[in-house]
Protein backbone atom coordinates (compact mmCIF):
# COMPACT_ATOMS: atom_id res chain seq x y z
CA UNK A 1 0.00 0.00 0.00
CA UNK A 2 2.69 2.36 0.85
CA UNK A 3 4.19 1.75 -3.02
CA UNK A 4 0.89 2.13 -4.22
CA UNK A 5 0.68 5.47 -2.71
CA UNK A 6 4.14 6.63 -3.04
CA UNK A 7 3.45 6.03 -7.03
CA UNK A 8 0.27 8.45 -6.63
CA UNK A 9 2.49 10.49 -4.85
CA UNK A 10 5.31 10.83 -7.65
CA UNK A 11 2.27 11.31 -10.47
CA UNK A 12 0.88 14.21 -8.34
CA UNK A 13 4.32 15.51 -8.57
CA UNK A 14 4.73 15.11 -12.72
CA UNK A 15 5.98 11.73 -12.45
CA UNK A 16 3.88 10.34 -14.58
CA UNK A 17 5.39 7.22 -15.54
CA UNK A 18 7.94 6.67 -12.49
CA UNK A 19 4.77 6.89 -10.07
CA UNK A 20 3.20 4.33 -12.54
CA UNK A 21 5.43 1.73 -12.19
CA UNK A 22 5.50 2.21 -8.70
CA UNK A 23 2.14 1.95 -7.94
CA UNK A 24 1.65 -0.88 -10.37
CA UNK A 25 4.40 -2.77 -8.87
CA UNK A 26 2.85 -1.99 -5.01
CA UNK A 27 -0.86 -3.08 -6.09
CA UNK A 28 0.77 -6.36 -8.23
CA UNK A 29 2.38 -7.15 -4.66
CA UNK A 30 -0.34 -6.42 -3.02
CA UNK A 31 -2.57 -8.92 -4.98
CA UNK A 32 0.06 -11.32 -4.81
CA UNK A 33 -0.52 -11.35 -0.99
CA UNK A 34 -4.22 -10.36 0.97
CA UNK A 35 -5.64 -9.30 -2.65
CA UNK A 36 -9.12 -8.71 -0.95
CA UNK A 37 -7.63 -5.49 0.68
CA UNK A 38 -5.75 -4.86 -2.71
CA UNK A 39 -9.04 -5.45 -4.62
CA UNK A 40 -11.49 -3.25 -2.41
CA UNK A 41 -8.61 -0.45 -2.62
CA UNK A 42 -9.29 -0.69 -6.69
CA UNK A 43 -12.17 1.78 -6.84
CA UNK A 44 -10.44 4.19 -4.96
CA UNK A 45 -6.86 3.62 -6.90
CA UNK A 46 -8.81 4.88 -9.89
CA UNK A 47 -10.47 7.72 -8.22
CA UNK A 48 -6.78 9.32 -7.45
CA UNK A 49 -5.11 8.00 -10.80
CA UNK A 50 -6.17 11.11 -12.12
CA UNK A 51 -3.91 13.70 -10.89
CA UNK A 52 -5.37 16.96 -8.97
CA UNK A 53 -5.86 15.43 -5.77
CA UNK A 54 -3.04 16.43 -3.65
CA UNK A 55 -1.46 19.27 -5.14
CA UNK A 56 -3.61 21.82 -7.55
CA UNK A 57 -1.53 24.40 -7.99
CA UNK A 58 2.21 22.83 -8.37
CA UNK A 59 0.56 20.65 -11.12
CA UNK A 60 -1.27 23.49 -12.49
CA UNK A 61 1.13 25.54 -12.79
CA UNK A 62 2.86 22.74 -15.11
CA UNK A 63 -0.15 21.64 -16.80
CA UNK A 64 -3.51 22.46 -16.39
CA UNK A 65 -5.30 19.47 -14.95
CA UNK A 66 -9.51 19.15 -15.06
CA UNK A 67 -11.19 18.45 -12.09
CA UNK A 68 -12.95 15.83 -14.52
CA UNK A 69 -11.80 12.82 -14.82
CA UNK A 70 -10.33 11.73 -18.17
CA UNK A 71 -11.47 8.28 -18.77
CA UNK A 72 -9.44 7.91 -22.50
CA UNK A 73 -6.13 8.34 -20.20
CA UNK A 74 -7.75 5.64 -17.89
CA UNK A 75 -8.02 2.87 -20.48
CA UNK A 76 -5.77 3.98 -22.75
CA UNK A 77 -1.94 3.57 -22.84
CA UNK A 78 -1.20 3.88 -19.07
CA UNK A 79 -3.84 1.16 -18.25
CA UNK A 80 -2.27 -1.34 -20.11
CA UNK A 81 1.78 -0.17 -18.67
CA UNK A 82 -0.14 -0.86 -15.50
CA UNK A 83 -1.80 -3.75 -16.39
CA UNK A 84 1.54 -5.26 -17.67
CA UNK A 85 3.80 -4.49 -15.10
CA UNK A 86 0.86 -5.97 -12.54
CA UNK A 87 0.01 -8.97 -14.65
CA UNK A 88 3.88 -9.92 -14.69
CA UNK A 89 4.28 -9.95 -10.83
CA UNK A 90 1.40 -11.93 -10.45
CA UNK A 91 2.44 -14.43 -12.94
CA UNK A 92 5.81 -14.63 -11.42
CA UNK A 93 4.55 -15.50 -7.91
CA UNK A 94 1.18 -17.34 -8.44
CA UNK A 95 3.20 -19.39 -11.26
CA UNK A 96 5.60 -20.14 -8.29
CA UNK A 97 2.89 -20.73 -6.24
CA UNK A 98 1.90 -23.29 -9.12
CA UNK A 99 4.43 -24.80 -9.59
CA UNK A 100 5.78 -25.49 -6.05
CA UNK A 101 2.61 -26.98 -4.98
CA UNK A 102 4.21 -29.95 -6.62
CA UNK A 103 6.71 -30.56 -4.39
CA UNK A 104 6.13 -33.07 -1.64
CA UNK A 105 7.49 -30.39 1.21
CA UNK A 106 6.69 -31.54 5.18
CA UNK A 107 3.79 -28.85 5.22
CA UNK A 108 1.96 -28.04 2.37
CA UNK A 109 -1.96 -26.14 2.15
CA UNK A 110 -4.52 -26.55 -0.95
CA UNK A 111 -2.40 -28.31 -3.31
CA UNK A 112 -3.24 -25.74 -5.97
CA UNK A 113 -1.11 -27.89 -9.11
CA UNK A 114 -4.18 -28.07 -11.03
CA UNK A 115 -6.13 -24.89 -12.29
CA UNK A 116 -9.19 -25.71 -10.43
CA UNK A 117 -7.35 -26.16 -7.38
CA UNK A 118 -5.52 -22.62 -8.33
CA UNK A 119 -8.76 -20.87 -8.83
CA UNK A 120 -10.17 -22.88 -5.77
CA UNK A 121 -7.64 -21.48 -3.53
CA UNK A 122 -7.12 -18.00 -5.00
CA UNK A 123 -10.91 -17.27 -4.61
CA UNK A 124 -10.74 -18.04 -0.74
CA UNK A 125 -10.80 -21.78 -0.23
CA UNK A 126 -12.55 -22.67 2.48
CA UNK A 127 -12.28 -19.24 3.92
CA UNK A 128 -14.92 -17.78 1.62
CA UNK A 129 -17.72 -20.11 3.62
CA UNK A 130 -16.89 -17.82 6.97
CA UNK A 131 -17.16 -14.52 5.00
CA UNK A 132 -20.59 -15.98 2.97
CA UNK A 133 -22.18 -17.57 6.17
CA UNK A 134 -25.00 -15.07 7.79
CA UNK A 135 -24.73 -15.23 11.29
CA UNK A 136 -27.90 -13.67 13.68
CA UNK A 137 -26.60 -10.62 15.79
CA UNK A 138 -22.95 -11.07 14.74
CA UNK A 139 -22.68 -7.10 13.50
CA UNK A 140 -23.76 -6.25 16.68
CA UNK A 141 -22.07 -8.19 19.08
CA UNK A 142 -18.47 -7.45 16.68
CA UNK A 143 -19.15 -3.80 16.68
CA UNK A 144 -18.16 -2.13 19.96
CA UNK A 145 -14.79 -4.17 19.91
CA UNK A 146 -14.06 -2.87 16.96
CA UNK A 147 -14.73 0.65 17.50
CA UNK A 148 -12.77 0.52 20.32
CA UNK A 149 -9.50 -0.92 18.34
CA UNK A 150 -10.06 1.63 15.67
CA UNK A 151 -10.22 4.30 18.42
CA UNK A 152 -7.09 2.99 20.21
CA UNK A 153 -5.53 3.00 17.17
CA UNK A 154 -5.55 6.58 16.80
CA UNK A 155 -6.27 7.44 20.33
CA UNK A 156 -4.54 10.38 21.38
CA UNK A 157 -4.52 11.51 17.50
CA UNK A 158 -7.69 11.09 16.83
CA UNK A 159 -8.42 15.14 16.78
CA UNK A 160 -5.95 14.96 14.19
CA UNK A 161 -7.75 12.55 12.04
CA UNK A 162 -11.09 14.63 12.83
CA UNK A 163 -9.39 17.79 11.68
CA UNK A 164 -7.19 16.50 9.10
CA UNK A 165 -10.84 15.37 7.39
CA UNK A 166 -11.90 18.83 7.81
CA UNK A 167 -9.05 20.53 6.29
CA UNK A 168 -9.19 18.17 2.80
CA UNK A 169 -12.73 19.00 2.86
CA UNK A 170 -12.22 23.05 3.16
CA UNK A 171 -9.03 22.95 0.93
CA UNK A 172 -11.21 20.72 -1.48
CA UNK A 173 -9.61 17.46 -1.54
CA UNK A 174 -12.54 15.41 -1.71
CA UNK A 175 -10.96 12.70 -3.45
CA UNK A 176 -8.04 12.10 -0.78
CA UNK A 177 -10.50 12.47 2.03
CA UNK A 178 -13.24 10.12 0.31
CA UNK A 179 -10.75 7.25 -0.67
CA UNK A 180 -9.45 7.34 2.89
CA UNK A 181 -12.18 7.26 4.72
CA UNK A 182 -14.71 5.28 2.41
CA UNK A 183 -12.02 2.29 2.11
CA UNK A 184 -11.38 2.17 5.88
CA UNK A 185 -15.22 2.18 5.77
CA UNK A 186 -15.47 -0.66 3.47
CA UNK A 187 -12.97 -2.99 5.17
CA UNK A 188 -14.91 -2.07 8.94
CA UNK A 189 -18.22 -3.24 7.61
CA UNK A 190 -16.79 -6.40 5.65
CA UNK A 191 -14.91 -7.79 8.57
CA UNK A 192 -17.47 -6.52 11.21
CA UNK A 193 -20.21 -9.65 9.16
CA UNK A 194 -17.51 -12.48 9.57
CA UNK A 195 -18.09 -14.87 12.33
CA UNK A 196 -14.34 -15.57 13.15
CA UNK A 197 -12.75 -14.95 16.65
CA UNK A 198 -8.97 -14.18 15.21
CA UNK A 199 -7.87 -13.00 12.19
CA UNK A 200 -10.09 -10.43 10.71
CA UNK A 201 -8.59 -7.53 12.88
CA UNK A 202 -5.72 -7.83 9.99
CA UNK A 203 -8.52 -6.33 7.74
CA UNK A 204 -7.75 -3.05 9.22
CA UNK A 205 -4.19 -2.78 8.60
CA UNK A 206 -4.04 -0.92 5.93
CA UNK A 207 -7.01 0.85 6.13
CA UNK A 208 -5.46 1.88 9.75
CA UNK A 209 -2.44 2.81 7.43
CA UNK A 210 -4.06 4.89 4.67
CA UNK A 211 -6.02 6.77 7.89
CA UNK A 212 -3.20 7.58 9.39
CA UNK A 213 -2.20 9.89 6.52
CA UNK A 214 -4.31 12.11 7.22
CA UNK A 215 -2.69 13.16 10.26
CA UNK A 216 -0.32 15.29 8.90
CA UNK A 217 -3.35 17.31 7.20
CA UNK A 218 -4.91 17.63 10.61
CA UNK A 219 -1.48 18.92 12.35
CA UNK A 220 -1.04 21.25 9.07
CA UNK A 221 -4.44 22.46 9.93
CA UNK A 222 -3.90 22.87 13.59
CA UNK A 223 -0.34 25.05 12.83
CA UNK A 224 -2.00 27.02 10.67
CA UNK A 225 -4.17 28.53 13.64
CA UNK A 226 -1.48 28.20 16.40
CA UNK A 227 1.52 28.49 14.58
CA UNK A 228 3.80 27.67 17.72
CA UNK A 229 2.26 24.55 18.55
CA UNK A 230 4.24 22.96 15.52
CA UNK A 231 6.73 21.95 18.74
CA UNK A 232 4.36 20.14 21.08
CA UNK A 233 3.40 17.89 18.51
CA UNK A 234 5.40 15.19 19.46
CA UNK A 235 4.02 14.66 22.68
CA UNK A 236 1.02 13.19 21.22
CA UNK A 237 2.97 10.37 19.38
CA UNK A 238 4.79 10.24 22.44
CA UNK A 239 1.61 9.68 24.56
CA UNK A 240 0.55 7.33 22.11
CA UNK A 241 3.71 5.27 22.74
CA UNK A 242 3.60 5.19 26.33
CA UNK A 243 -0.14 4.36 26.80
CA UNK A 244 -0.17 1.62 23.95
CA UNK A 245 3.45 0.60 25.18
CA UNK A 246 2.20 -2.17 28.15
CA UNK A 247 -0.49 -3.59 25.57
CA UNK A 248 1.59 -4.41 22.79
CA UNK A 249 4.65 -5.44 24.50
CA UNK A 250 5.26 -8.66 23.83
CA UNK A 251 8.71 -9.35 25.69
CA UNK A 252 7.14 -11.94 28.36
CA UNK A 253 4.58 -13.72 26.13
CA UNK A 254 6.04 -17.54 26.01
CA UNK A 255 3.08 -18.71 24.05
CA UNK A 256 4.26 -21.42 21.90
CA UNK A 257 7.00 -22.55 23.93
CA UNK A 258 5.01 -22.72 27.13
CA UNK A 259 2.32 -24.93 24.59
CA UNK A 260 5.08 -27.06 23.70
CA UNK A 261 6.73 -27.49 27.02
CA UNK A 262 3.13 -29.17 28.15
CA UNK A 263 3.54 -31.04 25.13
CA UNK A 264 6.55 -32.16 25.56
CA UNK A 265 5.71 -33.09 29.61
CA UNK A 266 2.29 -34.52 28.68
CA UNK A 267 3.40 -37.22 26.16
CA UNK A 268 5.57 -40.14 26.61
CA UNK A 269 8.29 -41.14 23.65
CA UNK A 270 6.64 -42.17 20.29
CA UNK A 271 2.96 -41.28 21.76
CA UNK A 272 1.10 -40.56 19.11
CA UNK A 273 -1.27 -37.40 19.81
CA UNK A 274 -4.40 -35.92 17.98
CA UNK A 275 -5.02 -32.07 18.82
CA UNK A 276 -7.98 -29.88 17.28
CA UNK A 277 -6.47 -26.45 18.06
CA UNK A 278 -4.57 -25.15 15.32
CA UNK A 279 -2.12 -22.70 17.37
CA UNK A 280 -1.01 -26.19 18.81
CA UNK A 281 -0.64 -28.26 15.50
CA UNK A 282 0.94 -25.28 13.61
CA UNK A 283 3.65 -24.68 16.11
CA UNK A 284 4.39 -28.32 16.70
CA UNK A 285 4.78 -28.58 13.09
CA UNK A 286 7.45 -25.66 13.12
CA UNK A 287 8.97 -26.73 15.61
CA UNK A 288 9.42 -30.15 14.24
CA UNK A 289 10.28 -29.38 11.29
CA UNK A 290 12.33 -26.50 11.97
CA UNK A 291 14.27 -27.43 15.36
CA UNK A 292 14.00 -30.81 14.94
CA UNK A 293 11.14 -30.77 18.41
CA UNK A 294 10.12 -34.36 19.63
CA UNK A 295 10.59 -36.77 16.26
CA UNK A 296 9.77 -39.28 18.20
CA UNK A 297 5.94 -38.22 18.34
CA UNK A 298 3.19 -38.61 15.76
CA UNK A 299 1.01 -35.49 16.19
CA UNK A 300 -2.10 -35.52 13.99
CA UNK A 301 -4.17 -32.80 13.90
CA UNK A 302 -8.40 -33.68 14.65
CA UNK A 303 -9.17 -34.64 10.91
CA UNK A 304 -6.24 -36.99 10.78
CA UNK A 305 -4.89 -35.64 7.47
CA UNK A 306 -4.07 -31.83 8.29
CA UNK A 307 -3.86 -29.49 5.33
CA UNK A 308 -3.03 -31.98 3.34
CA UNK A 309 -4.11 -36.00 2.24
CA UNK A 310 -0.01 -36.82 1.52
CA UNK A 311 1.11 -35.39 4.90
CA UNK A 312 0.57 -38.68 6.99
CA UNK A 313 2.41 -40.61 4.38
CA UNK A 314 5.67 -37.78 4.09
CA UNK A 315 5.99 -37.45 7.88
CA UNK A 316 4.96 -40.61 9.60
CA UNK A 317 5.73 -42.96 7.05
CA UNK A 318 6.00 -46.19 9.56
CA UNK A 319 2.20 -44.97 11.08
CA UNK A 320 0.95 -44.82 8.01
CA UNK A 321 2.50 -48.08 6.32
CA UNK A 322 0.28 -49.48 9.85
CA UNK A 323 -2.95 -47.65 8.97
CA UNK A 324 -2.77 -47.05 5.20
CA UNK A 325 -5.72 -49.12 4.72
CA UNK A 326 -8.47 -47.65 6.86
CA UNK A 327 -6.52 -44.17 6.47
CA UNK A 328 -6.92 -44.47 2.74
CA UNK A 329 -10.61 -45.67 2.95
CA UNK A 330 -10.94 -42.43 4.85
CA UNK A 331 -9.37 -40.32 2.44
CA UNK A 332 -11.21 -41.86 -0.74
CA UNK A 333 -14.83 -41.23 0.98
CA UNK A 334 -13.64 -37.30 2.11
CA UNK A 335 -12.51 -36.69 -1.50
CA UNK A 336 -15.62 -37.99 -2.81
CA UNK A 337 -18.08 -36.11 -0.64
CA UNK A 338 -16.24 -32.99 -0.41
CA UNK A 339 -13.17 -33.16 -2.55
CA UNK A 340 -11.40 -29.67 -1.11
CA UNK A 341 -11.07 -30.92 2.11
CA UNK A 342 -8.48 -33.38 1.27
CA UNK A 343 -6.22 -30.42 0.23
CA UNK A 344 -7.34 -28.68 2.80
CA UNK A 345 -8.14 -28.37 6.96
CA UNK A 346 -11.60 -29.52 8.10
CA UNK A 347 -13.41 -32.66 7.59
CA UNK A 348 -16.90 -32.59 7.27
CA UNK A 349 -18.12 -36.04 8.94
CA UNK A 350 -21.89 -35.30 7.39
CA UNK A 351 -22.36 -38.86 6.02
CA UNK A 352 -22.69 -42.23 8.03
CA UNK A 353 -19.99 -44.30 5.94
CA UNK A 354 -17.44 -41.25 6.13
CA UNK A 355 -17.51 -41.34 9.53
CA UNK A 356 -17.11 -44.81 9.96
CA UNK A 357 -14.26 -44.72 8.36
CA UNK A 358 -12.90 -41.68 10.38
CA UNK A 359 -13.53 -43.56 13.49
CA UNK A 360 -11.65 -46.86 11.80
CA UNK A 361 -8.85 -44.80 11.09
CA UNK A 362 -8.93 -43.99 15.00
CA UNK A 363 -9.04 -47.45 16.12
CA UNK A 364 -6.26 -48.50 13.48
CA UNK A 365 -4.16 -45.68 15.17
CA UNK A 366 -5.50 -46.99 19.02
CA UNK A 367 -3.89 -50.73 17.68
CA UNK A 368 -0.72 -49.14 16.51
CA UNK A 369 -0.44 -47.79 19.92
CA UNK A 370 -1.58 -50.84 21.69
CA UNK A 371 0.94 -53.47 19.74
CA UNK A 372 3.99 -50.58 19.86
CA UNK A 373 3.06 -49.93 23.60
CA UNK A 374 2.73 -46.19 23.02
CA UNK A 375 0.12 -44.15 24.76
CA UNK A 376 -2.58 -43.02 22.66
CA UNK A 377 -3.66 -39.11 23.83
CA UNK A 378 -5.75 -36.27 22.43
CA UNK A 379 -6.19 -32.72 23.77
CA UNK A 380 -9.33 -31.96 25.67
CA UNK A 381 -11.21 -30.87 22.45
CA UNK A 382 -10.28 -34.21 20.29
CA UNK A 383 -11.06 -36.37 23.40
CA UNK A 384 -14.74 -34.91 23.73
CA UNK A 385 -15.41 -35.59 20.40
CA UNK A 386 -14.03 -39.14 20.12
CA UNK A 387 -15.29 -39.98 23.70
CA UNK A 388 -19.33 -39.23 22.31
CA UNK A 389 -18.41 -41.28 19.47
CA UNK A 390 -17.67 -44.57 22.59
CA UNK A 391 -13.36 -44.87 20.84
CA UNK A 392 -11.86 -43.20 24.23
CA UNK A 393 -13.39 -45.75 26.95
CA UNK A 394 -10.74 -45.43 29.47
CA UNK A 395 -9.41 -41.65 29.92
CA UNK A 396 -6.92 -40.36 32.16
CA UNK A 397 -5.20 -37.90 32.39
CA UNK A 398 -1.34 -36.79 31.41
CA UNK A 399 -0.80 -32.84 31.94
CA UNK A 400 -2.48 -30.98 29.54
CA UNK A 401 -4.01 -33.68 27.56
CA UNK A 402 -6.16 -37.13 27.82
CA UNK A 403 -4.50 -40.83 27.58
CA UNK A 404 -5.61 -43.74 27.38
CA UNK A 405 -3.36 -45.33 29.98
CA UNK A 406 -1.77 -43.14 33.24
CA UNK A 407 0.05 -39.84 31.91
CA UNK A 408 3.13 -38.03 33.22
CA UNK A 409 3.62 -34.30 33.47
CA UNK A 410 0.60 -33.21 36.06
CA UNK A 411 2.21 -31.91 38.78
CA UNK A 412 4.42 -29.72 35.66
CA UNK A 413 1.05 -28.79 34.04
CA UNK A 414 -0.55 -27.83 37.37
CA UNK A 415 2.17 -25.21 38.11
CA UNK A 416 0.98 -23.78 34.72
CA UNK A 417 3.61 -21.74 34.02
CA UNK A 418 2.23 -19.88 31.38
CA UNK A 419 3.68 -16.27 31.30
CA UNK A 420 1.57 -15.22 28.50
CA UNK A 421 -1.91 -15.48 31.09
CA UNK A 422 -0.95 -12.28 32.39
CA UNK A 423 0.80 -10.42 29.63
CA UNK A 424 -1.94 -7.70 28.51
CA UNK A 425 -1.84 -7.97 24.96
CA UNK A 426 -3.82 -11.13 25.18
CA UNK A 427 -6.43 -9.72 27.14
CA UNK A 428 -6.90 -7.42 24.42
CA UNK A 429 -6.66 -10.75 21.66
CA UNK A 430 -9.53 -12.17 20.53
CA UNK A 431 -7.24 -15.48 20.03
CA UNK A 432 -6.46 -15.80 23.02
CA UNK A 433 -9.92 -17.05 23.58
CA UNK A 434 -9.72 -20.33 21.94
CA UNK A 435 -6.48 -21.14 24.12
CA UNK A 436 -8.06 -20.49 27.09
CA UNK A 437 -11.18 -22.32 26.58
CA UNK A 438 -8.40 -25.73 26.24
CA UNK A 439 -6.81 -24.59 28.77
CA UNK A 440 -10.31 -24.00 31.16
CA UNK A 441 -10.99 -28.04 29.91
CA UNK A 442 -7.86 -29.46 30.54
CA UNK A 443 -7.45 -28.11 34.74
CA UNK A 444 -11.23 -29.09 34.68
CA UNK A 445 -10.48 -32.74 34.06
CA UNK A 446 -7.32 -32.46 36.19
CA UNK A 447 -9.76 -31.14 38.68
CA UNK A 448 -12.30 -33.65 38.69
CA UNK A 449 -9.46 -36.46 38.35
CA UNK A 450 -8.00 -35.98 41.63
CA UNK A 451 -11.39 -35.31 42.87
CA UNK A 452 -12.18 -38.76 42.12
CA UNK A 453 -8.86 -40.22 43.55
CA UNK A 454 -9.23 -38.11 46.86
CA UNK A 455 -5.90 -36.30 46.06
CA UNK A 456 -7.27 -33.03 47.64
CA UNK A 457 -3.96 -31.29 47.29
CA UNK A 458 -4.02 -31.34 43.75
CA UNK A 459 -7.30 -31.01 43.21
CA UNK A 460 -7.21 -27.70 45.04
CA UNK A 461 -4.54 -26.78 43.19
CA UNK A 462 -6.22 -27.18 40.16
CA UNK A 463 -9.37 -25.79 41.64
CA UNK A 464 -7.48 -22.53 42.02
CA UNK A 465 -6.31 -22.68 38.17
CA UNK A 466 -9.43 -23.29 36.83
CA UNK A 467 -11.13 -20.80 38.55
CA UNK A 468 -8.02 -18.21 37.42
CA UNK A 469 -8.86 -19.32 34.04
CA UNK A 470 -12.75 -18.58 34.12
CA UNK A 471 -11.85 -15.19 35.40
CA UNK A 472 -9.71 -14.39 32.96
CA UNK A 473 -12.73 -15.94 30.06
CA UNK A 474 -15.14 -13.25 32.24
CA UNK A 475 -13.24 -10.70 31.83
CA UNK A 476 -12.63 -10.93 28.10
CA UNK A 477 -16.54 -11.62 27.96
CA UNK A 478 -17.16 -8.28 28.98
CA UNK A 479 -14.87 -7.01 26.21
CA UNK A 480 -15.59 -9.31 24.09
CA UNK A 481 -18.99 -10.11 23.56
CA UNK A 482 -18.52 -12.26 20.56
CA UNK A 483 -16.05 -14.61 22.46
CA UNK A 484 -17.08 -17.65 24.49
CA UNK A 485 -21.24 -17.08 23.23
CA UNK A 486 -22.95 -20.34 23.08
CA UNK A 487 -22.89 -22.36 19.84
CA UNK B 1 22.32 21.97 6.61
CA UNK B 2 20.44 22.32 3.43
CA UNK B 3 16.35 21.58 3.09
CA UNK B 4 17.28 18.13 1.40
CA UNK B 5 19.31 17.41 3.74
CA UNK B 6 17.20 18.32 6.41
CA UNK B 7 14.43 16.46 4.95
CA UNK B 8 16.34 13.07 4.45
CA UNK B 9 17.98 13.60 7.69
CA UNK B 10 14.47 13.24 9.15
CA UNK B 11 13.66 10.25 7.10
CA UNK B 12 15.78 8.72 8.55
CA UNK B 13 15.40 9.40 12.20
CA UNK B 14 12.10 8.70 11.57
CA UNK B 15 13.20 5.22 10.32
CA UNK B 16 15.09 4.53 12.88
CA UNK B 17 12.64 5.62 15.79
CA UNK B 18 9.88 4.33 14.40
CA UNK B 19 11.88 0.47 13.99
CA UNK B 20 13.78 0.97 17.83
CA UNK B 21 9.98 1.58 18.87
CA UNK B 22 8.66 -0.92 17.25
CA UNK B 23 11.26 -3.87 18.07
CA UNK B 24 11.76 -2.61 21.47
CA UNK B 25 8.90 -4.55 22.98
CA UNK B 26 9.44 -7.15 20.61
CA UNK B 27 9.62 -10.61 21.38
CA UNK B 28 12.74 -12.40 19.22
CA UNK B 29 12.18 -15.98 20.51
CA UNK B 30 8.44 -17.36 20.36
CA UNK B 31 5.51 -17.21 18.04
CA UNK B 32 2.07 -16.25 18.27
CA UNK B 33 -1.40 -17.04 18.00
CA UNK B 34 -3.27 -18.85 14.94
CA UNK B 35 -1.39 -17.90 11.45
CA UNK B 36 2.02 -17.10 12.92
CA UNK B 37 4.08 -20.53 13.17
CA UNK B 38 2.25 -21.08 9.96
CA UNK B 39 4.00 -18.54 8.08
CA UNK B 40 7.18 -19.00 10.07
CA UNK B 41 7.20 -22.86 8.72
CA UNK B 42 6.20 -21.38 5.16
CA UNK B 43 9.05 -18.81 5.21
CA UNK B 44 11.46 -21.35 6.26
CA UNK B 45 10.12 -24.26 3.52
CA UNK B 46 8.91 -21.74 0.92
CA UNK B 47 5.77 -23.40 1.16
CA UNK B 48 2.04 -22.12 -0.19
CA UNK B 49 -0.05 -20.81 2.72
CA UNK B 50 -3.55 -21.18 3.07
CA UNK B 51 -5.82 -19.66 0.85
CA UNK B 52 -4.94 -17.54 -1.37
CA UNK B 53 -1.42 -18.66 -0.85
CA UNK B 54 0.69 -15.39 -0.02
CA UNK B 55 3.35 -15.87 -2.18
CA UNK B 56 4.48 -12.17 -1.90
CA UNK B 57 4.93 -12.72 1.49
CA UNK B 58 6.11 -15.98 1.73
CA UNK B 59 9.17 -15.50 -1.21
CA UNK B 60 9.93 -12.08 0.31
CA UNK B 61 10.01 -13.11 4.30
CA UNK B 62 12.35 -16.30 2.94
CA UNK B 63 14.63 -13.97 0.96
CA UNK B 64 14.91 -11.85 4.40
CA UNK B 65 15.25 -14.65 6.53
CA UNK B 66 17.60 -16.23 4.25
CA UNK B 67 19.95 -13.28 4.19
CA UNK B 68 19.66 -11.83 7.66
CA UNK B 69 20.26 -16.01 8.71
CA UNK B 70 23.89 -14.93 7.23
CA UNK B 71 24.39 -13.11 10.04
CA UNK B 72 23.57 -15.52 12.73
CA UNK B 73 20.45 -13.77 13.85
CA UNK B 74 17.36 -16.94 14.43
CA UNK B 75 14.76 -17.40 12.17
CA UNK B 76 11.72 -16.21 13.98
CA UNK B 77 14.04 -13.03 14.79
CA UNK B 78 14.59 -12.43 11.58
CA UNK B 79 10.80 -12.60 10.96
CA UNK B 80 10.04 -10.43 13.61
CA UNK B 81 12.62 -7.44 12.21
CA UNK B 82 10.77 -8.49 8.81
CA UNK B 83 7.26 -7.82 9.50
CA UNK B 84 8.36 -4.65 11.91
CA UNK B 85 10.05 -2.78 9.58
CA UNK B 86 8.30 0.55 8.39
CA UNK B 87 8.15 -0.01 5.20
CA UNK B 88 6.41 2.68 4.32
CA UNK B 89 9.76 4.86 5.38
CA UNK B 90 11.84 2.86 3.58
CA UNK B 91 9.73 2.64 0.66
CA UNK B 92 9.01 7.02 0.51
CA UNK B 93 12.12 8.16 1.53
CA UNK B 94 14.61 5.47 0.53
CA UNK B 95 14.20 5.21 -3.23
Amino acid sequence: MSMVFYGLCLREDGKRNQGLRWAAIGFGLGLANNHLTMLMFAPFLLLLWPEGWLVKKIVSKKKPVSSKVNWKDLIGKEAKHFGIIVGAILLLFYGWMYFRAGSELPFAFGSPDTLDRLLYHLSGGAWIKNTQAAVKGIVGMRLPYFLRISFEQFFLCIVFLVLGVIYLITSKRHRLWVAMVFYFLFLFIYQLRIDQTADTDAYLCTPFFLLSALLPFGMARLCTWYKHVYFALPVFVLGQFFVHFDKTDLRDFDLSTALLRDLDQSAQKGSVVLIADWTNIINYNYARVHDGFRKDLCVLNYDLKFTHHDLFRRNYPEIYQAISVSYDRYITLLGQYHPEEIYNTGCTLDQPDLIASYLDVIRALQNYCKNKNVPFIADPKAYVFLSQQGVFPVAHISGSYVSDRPGIGNDEFLKLEHQWLNNKHVKMDPSASDKLVDLEAALDFQRRYWQQLNDLPRAEKAEGKYREIKRMQNQMKKKMKFLFRPA
Amino acid sequence: MSSKGLKITGAILAFILSIAISLSNANFSVLGFADAAEFALLSDLAGIAHAPGFPAYILLSKLFSTVLSISGIGHIATLVIFSRIPWNCLVCRCC
